[in-house]
């Protein structure tokens, strides 16, 4: 077994500081860990897959550089989803022209029956319909199963509006799907 | 409009979410369940609450992160693909192929050579000559047979009446052809040897087996009837077949400079091994088996898969080296394996024991190293494994 398999993330982050060749090693261990959750959030975030791996790659690259900077990095679930979030804000800043205005779209437009479409594509679909302060709130929370504090701390707002967030997301989440889970 | 955490504002529908996202306090559940133990329209939606939830988990776990992407992160950041894939080996399938196919040829070259300097080396080349005619042999033994003192015999064959000597430590004396007749030869009471490894008692009640060793002192007995030979196994070919299944444990890997293994599997260490019985001390066969060997394989697509488990197969070769009881016919013995897996050259090396506690079926248990031997961007690397071996052994 990997050694670095039972390190803490914080210890991780110390030794990615350190040198070579455990610092490579700790870095693939942490990478292991919050690849899949970083890059499905990418994913949600920017709908073109061309440009999700360019910002998801980015976001690793900053997390290593921010280490070997000497950063100091309590929480690194929350860092990492926050170089994510700061860097996808960034990235439909700077493209708007790429991305369409999906909220004048009616998901029963394309979407009839979960039987027509996978249960999944539905959700996201639906997902994609929410602006964007409730589709970031969902996300975190609906795919990563962050607690409402977690997502607080990443959003930078008091918990008590990523509670209100995800309370209207999810009426609007339900008004949405009514016709594919009758 | 929600403004607070006022649960006066929520709805039921609003509370199962909160409940489902494991937000919701003491005093929303008491509500939510109130409602929800008259309401069968909530249940639904608390179904599809649950449904949802449960999508959307399935779909992470169904995420993967493409190996290009990642191999583009670790390369932006300095780590070499070496630490990620210690083992992995460059070049198509259809590559891996030629080298499993070539290492396979070689192994066999090396096994043929190996069993042809061992068998010269190890045994008298006029008493293999006159083994190539029993009928001939057999009238040798007409010749007036006398033992020297200390003589042990390393059997071949043992019938009722005779015996056919494989070979011996000491030579007999005049050059007497390799066959003692039970029926004429004398065998003194002062030819009693130092090393006793057969006891009477032992004769009385257990078969002589084929290759086992008899002294001087046993064939007296036989002589005078004070023994009954139970059963007689005859050297032939199928006699001299040995099966042996064996399961590997793994208790260390050693990885390629520093690099990392990919995640062990539980079970899938085997293998099974076809032996022929060349000397009393040697067995060589084919072995193939499958063990955990938890490494990275760069594929034809230049992506790095994790690879749980390799299937090898190679020649062997075991020594017995030193016997530990004739009388429970325990075995220390020495393996060694040489052959291929897909990512290349594949050895094998044990010590340990092998017990026969009936004459067909044997026990067996001991450590073993394993190598394996890939190449990575042109560089040869080589990786161990530390293991023990235990299984069941079949002999014809």
């Amino acid at each position: 077994m990997n050694k670095f398999k039972i390190i803490e993330d914080n210890k991780l982050v110390e030794i990615i500081a350190g040198t070579k060749p455990d610092s490579d090693l700790a870095f693939i261990e942490l990478y292991e860990r919050y690849s899949r959750k970083l890059y499905i959030y990418c994913k949600k975030a920017i709908p073109d897959q061309n440009f999700v791996d360019d910002v998801y790659q980015d976001v690793f690259v900053r997390f290593y550089n921010s280490i070997k900077s000497g950063n100091q990095i309590s929480n690194v679930q929350s860092y990492l989803f926050k170089i994510a979030r700061n860097l996808c804000l960034n990235f439909k800043r700077d493209n708007k022209q790429v991305l369409v205005n999906i909220e004048e779209f009616d998901l029963n437009d394309y979407l009839k029956t979960k039987d027509d479409v996978g249960e999944i594509e539905a959700i996201n679909s639906a997902i994609e319909l929410l602006n964007d302060e409730y589709r970031e709130a969902i996300i975190l929370q609906l795919f990563h199963s962050l607690s409402y504090n977690e997502i607080a701390d990443i959003l930078e707002v008091p918990v008590t509006t990523v509670r209100n967030r995800l309370v209207r997301a999810k009426r609007r989440l339900k008004e949405l799907l009514q016709p594919i889970f009758e | 409009m929600i403004k607070n955490n006022n649960i006066n504002d929520l709805s039921p529908s609003d509370l199962i979410n909160l409940f489902v996202d494991g937000e919701a306090t003491e005093a929303e559940k008491s509500v939510l369940f109130r409602e929800l133990s008259i309401d069968s329209q909530l249940q639904n939606e608390l179904q599809n609450a649950i449904s949802v939830k449960n999508t959307a988990f399935q779909e992470v776990n169904n995420t993967v992160v493409p190996s290009a992407v990642s191999n583009k992160i670790f390369s932006a950041v300095g780590i070499g693909s070496a630490a990620i894939a210690p083992l992995a080996i460059t070049g198509a399938k259809s590559s891996i192929f030629k080298i499993s196919i070539l290492y396979s040829v070689i192994s066999a070259l090396i096994g043929s050579l190996l069993t042809y300097f061992l068998m010269n080396s190890l045994f008298n080349n006029n008493l293999d000559n006159n083994k190539t005619s029993e009928s001939k042999l057999y009238q040798n033994a007409d010749a007036n047979l006398s033992m020297i003192k200390d003589t042990v015999f390393l059997t071949d064959t043992i019938y009722k009446d005779r015996i056919i000597v494989k070979n011996v430590e000491k030579q007999f004396e005049n050059n007497i052809p390799p066959v003692i007749d039970l029926t004429k030869t004398e065998i003194k009471p002062e030819t009693v040897i130092e090393q006793q490894i057969v006891s009477k008692q032992n004769i009385n009640s257990e078969s002589i087996k084929l290759n086992s060793i008899i002294t001087a002192d046993t064939l007296n007995s036989i002589l005078n009837n004070t023994v009954t030979i139970n059963s007689i196994y005859n050297n032939n070919f199928w006699s001299r077949l040995l099966l042996n299944l064996n399961s590997i444990n793994a208790i260390k890997y050693l990885p390629a400079r520093d690099g990392i293994f990919a995640e062990q599997p539980l079970i899938n260490n085997f293998s099974l091994g076809i032996k022929y019985q060349l000397t009393d001390k040697i067995k060589t066969g084919f072995t193939i088996g499958k063990e955990s060997y938890p490494i990275y394989l760069k594929e034809s697509d230049e992506n790095i898969y994790p690879v749980s488990s390799l299937t090898y197969y190679g020649v062997n070769f075991d020594y017995n080296m030193l016997t530990l009881s004739e009388e429970y016919d325990i075995d220390s013995e020495v393996r060694l394996l040489l052959g291929a897996s897909k990512i290349g050259f594949y050895g094998k090396a044990g010590l340990g024991i092998i017990w026969f506690p009936y004459y067909h079926l044997g026990l067996n248990f001991g450590l073993e190293s394993t190598i394996s031997i890939s190449s990575f961007n042109k560089k040869e690397d080589l990786t161990g494994k530390i293991g023990f071996y235990y299984g069941i052994s079949y002999r014809f």
